[in-house]
């Protein structure tokens, strides 16, 4: 394999759902997801972004993908059948189709449906403190970070911030 | 769509009969369907600090090993 190819298979592949998006958006640290690789949304969760942040602008690092025939059919019957909303179910989808190493998700039910379908699945909580992890960002970046997560629409429980703040001191 | 084959006590697969049979749903397979739902509903807060507690044990891992 040539330098060229192994580059692009070390390109970690990722898919949002509109949640990681629109928490991080609100904690102004959405860059932080570009950090982590190449990162893919279908068309469906570009659209709730939209509704719901009406100053939304999908940035340059973000690729909007459209679902072939066989995952659209998948994410209609999981929609269809009350498991998922549309955005969820078409991440999901994307995440098969694309083979994507991650899913980025902060819904309960999203991820424990993905995790049953064998896929490794993460939150923006889990994000933040992998960029603390990697060097991506500094501690007092990363706390100022889950301080504001915190104030934002994700729900973080008091003590699970407590956690994660004792942890990023365990990652100096 | 995942398909789930579950073993389920006779007691507890009889009232899922009768439930079906009065015409409360009309599978069991909804009826199984809409519990797991429920389920996730009632148990969403308690869930999401499982999951983000599972994403602060992984990036603990993620931490490079100095040489």
């Amino acid at each position: 394999m040539g330098a060229a190819a192994k580059a692009k298979q070390a390109v970690r592949c990722i898919v949002s759902n509109t949640g990681p998006l629109l928490h991080l958006s609100e904690a102004r640290t959405l860059q932080i997801l570009s950090y982590a690789g190449e990162v893919h949304i279908p068309k469906a969760v570009e659209a709730e972004m939209g509704h719901l942040d009406p100053t939304w602008r999908t940035p340059s690092w973000l690729t909007v993908d459209s679902l072939d025939a066989p995952w659209q059919n998948r994410a209609q019957s999981w929609q269809q059948a009350g498991l998922l909303d549309r955005g969820e179910a078409e991440a999901i989808a994307l995440v098969q189709q694309i083979q994507a190493t991650w899913l980025l998700t902060d819904d309960a039910a999203a991820r424990l449906f993905s995790q049953a379908l064998g896929l490794e699945v993460h939150g923006s909580l889990g994000l933040v403190l992998w960029a603390a992890a990697t060097g991506h960002l500094k501690r007092e970046e990363a706390e100022d970070v889950l301080d504001r997560l915190a104030q934002s629409s994700l729900w973080i429980s008091p003590r699970v911030l407590v956690e994660a703040k004792a942890a990023l001191r365990r990652l100096r | 769509m995942k398909t789930l084959q579950v073993v389920l006590p006779d007691v507890l697969a009889a009232e899922l009969e009768a439930l079906v049979q009065k015409g409360w749903f009309r599978s069991e397979d909804e009826l199984v369907r809409l519990a797991l739902i429920e389920f996730v509903r009632r148990y969403r807060f308690e869930l999401l600090e499982r999951f983000q507690r599972e994403d602060i044990a992984w990036a603990l891992q993620q931490k490079p090993n100095k040489p």
